[in-house]
């Protein structure tokens, strides 16, 4: 695989972090008017994003060595970092230290535990899904054929709410346990077809996969 | 309220040790059942809250994490299949409510959160459980439900089905107790009525029916063998009442056997008695004979009859025989001389006669006395008792002069006395006798009695005789008056014995006083003063 790469040298880290700073201190002089609006939206899926990780279990592989940290991994444009980093508040996940990167290039993105994708890619999805396949990674978008593409969660806004939609097959090949109690709360449809919340059906309780949360 | 329960009849006191106890057992086995059912009911009334806090809390993190208000509220109104819970609500760790359901207090944000657990709100229980993910804190799910209306509901329920549990507990317990005092009751009330037929009607040959091998039938086993011993006493008493009767009648025959027997040894002991007496008298009669016997056999009349055939020899020549012859001149002055000697004896003999006749008169008198014996009472007279004394003194008065015996008289002036003259006689003569006895037995040859006759009180007046004899030895003086006590050889113990009775006999008494062996004696005779002059 061409995107394949492992992790990145320290300074190149910094690099990055570096950029995501300037990206963020460009991103609300660009756009006054949609900011707040797009700002509260991204709180949510920042919040959503970490609430996820409560409800899913990774693979031990993926998860050892012990004292790796978390890695959540940003593609595309980043509006999201910084959320998440203010929503996490020096939290750890799953007992790690949590590390935010963006990622620029494809080949940094197997070793990830959540890679976020953002709206930017939207037309280069399935080479980037493709490659981080089968690597035990939690997949997140928010493009409307997310999940048809093989990702694991999109989120999908429904009127001021965030609400997310849940691809099972995607979450069955990538090995990740999805709480049922996260199950029941992803909107039905799962394959991108957009349907309206109120159709949405309550998963019925014990049938769907139990985590070993 | 003890003491009435006390008089009940067993039947009734059973029945209500039995009711009672039954009641008792019940009452606190339904306070224990009671106590722990509440127990229960509350430990498992929180329990319940728990658990289904535990469900819905666990169900609600995904709700909470993601803020989504529906799943939340759909979540709580799962909870309405539990009807004592009135209302829940799912809170954020920060005090924001997500969801909530029914009614319930929640703090208001900005106000400070309640505690975690258990809360009493009035007659609710509130139940504030958290919620965390993976060791985070997420909010608190607040239950809130109605206790006091469940707790009343179960009260209800159970005070019913312990007042029908009573109830027919009871009802059980007094048939099982009607079936059952029979058992305990039969055999009691067997007993008592076999007590009360033998009360009755007396007939102790009634048993009473042994029913069981118990303590009551033990109880009828001793009461029937107390019957047989009753029973078999009742038989021996009427024996043995037939056999005292007959041993009466024995008795009150022999009694008469023996008053023959007295009587007759009493005829014997007045003949011994009078035997005694006239031995006594005649001893004197026997001394009179025989010194007239000796004076007559030394009697003169023989010469008289001598001087009487001289004379006759003489006849014609009287005068020369008297004036010449040597024997005829001598024989006037013989003659003379013998009639004084033949007047002398004549005088004596007469004497002698006279005492004699007194003597047998004594006798005549004792005899006589005999048959006035059985009276309790003889002829009495009233006498002086120097006249008393002087006439068993001239009875005795012989013996005391062959002895040598001096009588000192020492007489006081004292009024008459009432006695049977012969009685009294009787006594002092055989005191007289005794004395004379003791001093002949004495070796002192100088021996002495002194009489002496004194007022010894008010009613009567005392003869004092006392010897100078051998003396009575202490341990004899209280035996001396017995009947067969006797210190003489030829002596029958009898003299003083009728000589004390016959002084009772009078009213009077006699008493004996010794200082010991060789000291001489002391009888005095007490005799009751006469009322009436003498006669």
């Amino acid at each position: 695989m061409s995107f394949c790469c492992d992790f990145k040298p320290r300074p190149w880290r910094r690099l990055c972090d570096a950029l995501s700073v300037m990206v963020l201190l460009v991103a609300p002089l660009r756009m006054p008017a949609q900011n707040v609006e797009e700002m509260r939206e991204y709180r949510k899926k920042a919040e959503c994003l970490l609430s996820f990780t409560r409800f899913i279990e990774w693979p031990e592989d993926k998860l050892a060595p012990a004292d790796e940290p978390f890695f959540i991994g940003v593609y595309g444009v980043d509006r999201i970092s910084p959320l998440l980093l203010e929503a996490l508040q020096g939290r750890s996940i799953k007992g790690r230290s949590v590390i935010i990167r963006h990622l620029l290039k494809r080949r940094d993105l197997r070793s990830c535990h959540v890679l976020f994708i953002s709206r930017s890619e939207q037309d280069r999805l399935r080479p980037i899904l493709r490659a981080v396949r089968k690597r035990n990674i939690l997949t997140v978008g928010e493009c409307d054929n997310f999940l048809l593409q093989g990702g694991v969660l999109s989120f999908v806004s429904v009127g001021n709410a965030v609400r997310f939609r849940l691809n099972p097959e995607a979450a069955a090949r990538e090995e990740l346990a999805i709480s049922s109690r996260l199950q029941q709360l992803a909107l039905p449809g799962g394959l991108g077809l957009i349907t309206s919340p109120q159709e949405r059906l309550p998963a019925p309780k014990g049938t769907s996969q139990t985590t070993g949360r | 309220m003890k003491s009435r329960v006390r008089h009940f009849p067993i039947q009734r006191k059973l029945r209500l040790v039995v009711l009672g106890t039954c009641t008792a057992a019940l009452c606190v086995a339904s306070a224990v059942l009671f106590a722990l059912q509440f127990y229960f009911f509350q430990r498992d009334f929180r329990r319940d809250l728990v658990v289904v806090a535990e469900i819905v809390a666990a169900n609600s993190t995904a709700a909470l994490s993601f803020n989504h208000a529906e799943a939340a509220q759909e979540n709580l109104a799962s909870l309405k299949a539990k009807p004592q819970i009135t209302g829940a609500a799912l809170v954020f760790a920060d005090g924001r409510p997500l969801a909530h359901m029914g009614r319930v207090t929640i703090p208001s944000p900005g106000e400070a959160a309640p505690s975690l657990g258990f809360h009493e709100d009035s007659d609710d229980f509130v139940y504030i459980h958290p919620i965390t993910s993976e060791g985070e804190p997420l909010g608190a799910l607040y239950l809130q439900a109605d206790y006091a209306r469940e707790a009343s509901k179960l009260h209800k329920l159970y005070a019913s089905i312990l007042i029908a549990v009573l109830g027919v507990s009871f009802f059980v317990a007094v048939l099982v107790s009607w079936r059952l005092e029979r058992l305990i009751l039969g055999p009691i009330q067997n007993l008592a009525e076999t007590a009360r037929r033998i009360a009755r009607e007396n007939d102790y040959s009634v048993r009473a029916s042994k029913v069981a091998d118990d303590e009551v039938g033990s109880f009828t086993e001793s009461f029937n063998s107390m019957l047989d011993r009753i029973e078999t006493r009742d038989t021996m008493l009427l024996h043995e009442i037939a056999e005292r009767r007959r041993a009466e009648e024995e008795l009150q025959h022999a009694q008469t056997e023996l008053i023959d027997a007295s009587r007759q040894a009493g005829m014997a002991e007045v003949a011994t008695g009078v035997l005694h007496n006239v031995g006594n008298v005649l001893n004197s009669v026997n001394v009179s004979a025989t010194l007239l016997a000796e004076r007559l056999d030394e009697s003169r009349a023989a010469n008289l009859a001598r001087a009487a055939a001289m004379l006759r020899d003489h006849n014609g020549q009287l005068g020369d025989f008297l004036a010449n012859d040597p024997k005829g001149r001598l024989l006037p002055a013989y003659i003379a001389d013998l009639s004084a000697d033949l007047e002398n004896e004549r005088r004596e003999a007469r004497t002698e006669i006279d005492l004699l006749t007194r003597n047998v008169e004594h006798i005549k008198d004792i005899v006589s006395m005999q048959q006035t014996y059985a009276r309790v009472s003889g002829f009495t007279e009233s006498l002086t008792a120097a006249a008393l004394v002087e006439d068993a003194l001239r009875l005795n008065l012989d013996s005391f002069m062959r002895r040598h015996i001096i009588v000192e008289r020492n007489f006081a002036p004292v009024p008459p006395v009432e006695v049977d003259k012969h009685k009294a006689l009787q006594i002092l003569i055989n005191i007289l006798r005794n004395a004379e006895h003791a001093m002949r037995d004495a070796d002192d040859p100088d021996q002495r009695l002194n009489i002496r006759i004194r007022q010894h009180d008010d009613h009567t007046v005392a003869i004092d005789l006392t010897d100078t004899g051998v003396g009575i030895p202490p341990e004899n003086l209280t035996r001396i008056f017995s009947h067969g006590f006797t210190t003489r050889k030829d002596g029958h113990g009898f003299g003083l014995h009728s000589a004390a009775l016959a002084a009772l006999q009078m009213g009077g008494r006699l008493t004996a006083h010794s200082d010991g062996i060789g000291r001489g004696a002391t009888f005095s005779l007490e005799i009751p003063i006469s009322e009436s002059p003498i006669s």
